[in-house]
C-alpha cells in the first residue's frame, strides 16, 4: 500500500519505520525541516518531505491522490481534523487515520466522517488501568 | 439572540462589542484572560476561559443554548475544529469561521459552515482601490452568484434599470449618482457616470460586462 503520514515526531517516526518494513511505500510530511532530516536520517530512506500537511497543495505533492491511506498523527487535534477533512474532500481514494490526543475528541473525530480515530492516551490510560487493577494488594 | 464567539483577538473583540451593542447575549471564550481586556471594561457578556476546541469548555460557554457561533482565533484549523464541533456535535443554527487559506475557505464551506476568507476580501479590496476599474467584481462569500459594479457608459446611458435587467439572471441592487446612492425603481433612467452595483447569475456575467465602456475610469 501507499501510506502517507502527515507529523514527523515520534510517532510519525516509529510508524514509518513499522510501515516500511512491512513493505508499504511511506512519505512523512513533516512541517519543521530539522526534524524532517532527523526522520530521514534516523529510518535511512528518503521519505520525509517538509511542508505543512493541512495545506491541499503540500498533500497533493506528497500523492495523496494516489494514497491508499492518509494518517494525521500531529499532536495537535486540530490539524490532524484539518488533515483528514482536506483529504476526504479534496482525494477520493485515501482511508483517513487520525490520531486524537484529547480522548474527548474521539467521537467528534468519528461523527464528522473520519474512517478510523485512534486515542494514544485513551489506550495508554486502560492498560495503565489494568495493570493496577493486576498489581497485588 | 445569543451568540458565542471563540477567540478575543481583534476580530473577536470587535465582533462581539457590536453583538453586545445590539443587545444580544454574546459570550466570548479564550485561552488567555489577559485577551477579554481587549473587550473593554463595560463589556456585558459573559466570558469564558478555555480553548474553543474542548467539548466540555464549549458547553460551559453555553453552547447548546445559542444560536449563533463565531470562530476566530489565529488559526485556521481551530477554527475550523470548533466550527465543526459546533455546527455537528452541537446543532448550532447559524456557523460562521473565519479561515486564512482561500483553498480552504472555500473548501469547507462543504461542511455546512459559513467561512469568512479574510485574505481574499483583503486583496480584492485592495486591488480596487488601486485599480479603479470601470467594472469590477465585489467581495462576497459565495461561489454561485456574483456581485459587480460597474460604471455606465454612454453606449448604455439612456436606458432604464428594467431594460438592462435580464430576469432570473440580474438584479440591479444599488445605483450610485452624484455620489448618493439609489435604491432605483425600475424605470430609473441611467446617465453615463453612475455606478451600478448588480447581482449576477454567474452565467450571465459576460452580457453584464458589455453594459460598460473598458476604457472607462470609475470615479
Amino acid at each position: 500500500m501507499f501510506i502517507i503520514v502527515v507529523g514527523g515526531g515520534k510517532l510519525g517516526t516509529y510508524l514509518a519505520r513499522a510501515l516500511l518494513e512491512a513493505h508499504h511505500e511511506v512519505v512523512v510530511v513533516e512541517k519543521i525541516e530539522r526534524k524532517a532530516q532527523a526522520l530521514a536520517q534516523n529510518l535511512n530512506a528518503e521519505i520525509a518531505q517538509v511542508g505543512d500537511g493541512c495545506d491541499p497543495l503540500v498533500l497533493e505533492e506528497a500523492g495523496a491522490a494516489r494514497a491508499d491511506v492518509v494518517i494525521a498523527d500531529t499532536g495537535d487535534d486540530e490539524d490532524n481534523l484539518a488533515i483528514c477533512l482536506v483529504t476526504k474532500k479534496r482525494f477520493a481514494k485515501p482511508r483517513t487515520i487520525a490520531r486524537v490526543n484529547n480522548p474527548k475528541n474521539k467521537q467528534i473525530f468519528e461523527e464528522l466522517g473520519i474512517d478510523s480515530v485512534v486515542s494514544g492516551t485513551e489506550i495508554v490510560m486502560n492498560m495503565v488501568a489494568q495493570e493496577v487493577e493486576r498489581a497485588p494488594h | 439572540m445569543k451568540y458565542l464567539i471563540v477567540g478575543c483577538g481583534r476580530v473577536g473583540a470587535t465582533l462581539a462589542k457590536r453583538l453586545a451593542r445590539g443587545g444580544h447575549d454574546v459570550t466570548v471564550v479564550d485561552e488567555v484572560s489577559s485577551a477579554f481586556k481587549r473587550l473593554g471594561r463595560d463589556f456585558p457578556g459573559k466570558l469564558v476561559l478555555g480553548t474553543g476546541i474542548d467539548v466540555d469548555v464549549l458547553c460551559r460557554a453555553g453552547v447548546e443554548q445559542a444560536d449563533g457561533f463565531a470562530s476566530c482565533t489565529q488559526g485556521d484549523n481551530r477554527n475550523i475544529m470548533a466550527a465543526l464541533i459546533a455546527k455537528h456535535h452541537f446543532k448550532v443554527k447559524t456557523v460562521v469561521a473565519r479561515i486564512y487559506d482561500p483553498l480552504r475557505a472555500a473548501m469547507y464551506r462543504d461542511f455546512g459552515v459559513l467561512t469568512i476568507c479574510p485574505t481574499r476580501v483583503g486583496a480584492h479590496l485592495m486591488a480596487n482601490a488601486l485599480l479603479q476599474e470601470s467594472y469590477r467584481k465585489l467581495p462576497y462569500e459565495r461561489n454561485d452568484v456574483e456581485v459587480v459594479e460597474f460604471v455606465v457608459s454612454d453606449a448604455v446611458a439612456g436606458r432604464t434599470v428594467d431594460e438592462i435587467t435580464t430576469s432570473g439572471k440580474t438584479r440591479v441592487s444599488v445605483v450610485v449618482r452624484d455620489d448618493e446612492s439609489l435604491i432605483p425603481p425600475n424605470d430609473l433612467r441611467l446617465r453615463a457616470g453612475d455606478r451600478v452595483v448588480m447581482v449576477v447569475a454567474p452565467e450571465a456575467e459576460a452580457e453584464v460586462r458589455k453594459l460598460t465602456a473598458p476604457a472607462m475610469a470609475a470615479r
